[in-house]
């Protein structure tokens, strides 16, 4: 492409430019693989983190579901023994007696 | 990832000539070293301001200058004011001032040191005393009856056990037994209720029964432990009062379930020494009481409202 333009001097200047279909085909081409790249890295990475997001999330509710403390029962209640019997298989680990 | 299943942690010590067991819930590996440690601090901290065995100690200081005014600790004189309300609360059956009446009894040292034959010195009807308590709450001073001495023995370690309670409040769960008197709070990793074992005043070593509860202070009266002759009179550590002689009216134990180990307490040595006629289930002491007589019979009762609500222990303050 030729562009003729005049400078302030009244002297003519001529601008002469190529242009080539081929390249500049090669060149899109260029531009929508590196897109395409980076596209799929970015399906990859939004992939990754949301399995280990998942993961995390399932750990936790797997390790809470088997640690939490059951739901605290306020009101006190009384077990008496007959015999001793049930103390000895498996006696309370502490014991209230006049301090 | 980190192992957050729970454990529990136990450490034991002896402090206030008893046995101080605790008992921790936190993560299998999770530090209990600074908490425990703090436990033998504080339990230091308490002999060194209520020990009366100890001629150095806070109360021995005041009990020595009876019938002045004396600047004392906030720890001190707010661990007098809760005494001085559960006097009121109880009309005296609870009185914290009854030293004198136990060391002419012959329990004027501790008790693995006390001479079986001890002095024959009996004690006498004596009007109550705490009444005559001043307390300073600007000047921060109590003034004692001249010849009037304190003994906190029992009420201390509720309160110790209430304050350390406090202190650890961070761990999910955990059991502090002064003694045998306990504050409770969350639950055990395997048991929706902590199990507390109550013990036999017939059968020391052997329960008679088990408490169940995860909140709430738990503490045990009986005439079973700290008992001693004198002369031809068998003794024990828990005065009536009205007579400043050993309580006898047939209850050998009591066991108290309260919202904190020193109302526990004091609701406690008050059903032991006034028996189950002074109990009100509308004007309680506790929520829950178990009592043993002297020819085994078990009595049961629950409270439906206390009177007694602390709901500040002596802790907070350092004074």
């Amino acid at each position: 492409m030729v562009r003729t333009t005049m400078t302030t001097d009244g002297d003519l200047k001529v601008t002469l430019s190529l242009h080539s279909p081929l390249a500049a085909h090669r060149r899109s081409a260029g531009l929508e693989r590196i897109e395409r790249d980076a596209r799929l890295k970015r399906f990859v990475l939004i992939g990754a983190l949301a399995s280990f997001l998942s993961f995390m999330g399932l750990t936790v509710w797997a390790d809470n579901s088997h640690s939490s403390p059951a739901p605290a029962n306020t009101n006190p209640t009384v077990i008496y023994y007959q015999d001793g019997n049930t103390a000895r298989l498996n006696p309370p680990p502490v014991r209230t007696r006049s301090s | 990832m980190s192992n957050t299943r729970l454990a529990v942690h136990q450490h034991q010590f002896e402090a206030m000539g008893s046995q101080v067991e605790i008992l921790l819930v936190g993560q299998a590996g999770q530090a209990h070293e600074r908490a425990f440690r703090r436990a033998r601090e504080l339990a230091h901290e308490w002999e060194a301001t209520f020990s009366r065995f100890r001629p150095t100690s806070e109360l021995s200081g005041l009990n020595a200058q009876a019938g002045q005014s004396v600047h004392v600790s906030q720890r001190l004189y707010l661990a007098l004011e809760q005494a001085l309300t559960a006097a009121r609360a109880t009309n005296g059956l609870f009185d914290p001032t009854l030293l004198h009446a136990l060391i002419a009894l012959g329990y004027d040292r501790t008790f693995d040191e006390i001479n079986p034959r001890a002095s024959s010195t009996c004690s006498e009807r004596r009007d109550p005393h705490y009444a005559e308590i001043r307390l300073d709450p600007e000047k921060r001073s109590v003034t004692l009856p001249a010849g009037v001495g304190i003994d906190l023995g029992g009420i201390a370690k509720g309160q110790y056990a209430d304050e350390l309670a406090e202190e650890l409040r961070s761990w999910p769960g955990g059991v502090i037994s002064a003694g045998g008197d306990m504050r409770v709070w969350g639950v055990p990793p395997d048991d929706t209720q902590w199990r507390i074992g109550v013990e036999d005043p017939n059968h020391l070593g052997r329960d008679l029964a088990e408490l169940r509860l995860s909140v709430g202070g738990v503490a045990t009266s009986a005439t079973n432990r700290r008992n001693w002759n004198q002369g031809s009179f068998r003794r024990h550590h828990l005065l009536d009062p009205r007579t400043g002689l050993p309580a006898t009216n047939g209850i050998c134990s009591v066991t108290a379930v309260a919202r904190t180990t020193t109302a526990a307490e004091v609701a406690a040595k008050a059903l032991l020494i006034g028996g189950e006629a002074v109990w009100n289930p509308q004007r309680s002491l506790f929520s829950l009481a178990i009592v043993v007589h002297d020819n085994g019979d078990i009595v049961e009762l629950s409270g439906t409202m206390e009177i007694l609500d602390y709901d500040h222990t002596p802790a907070a303050a350092h004074g």
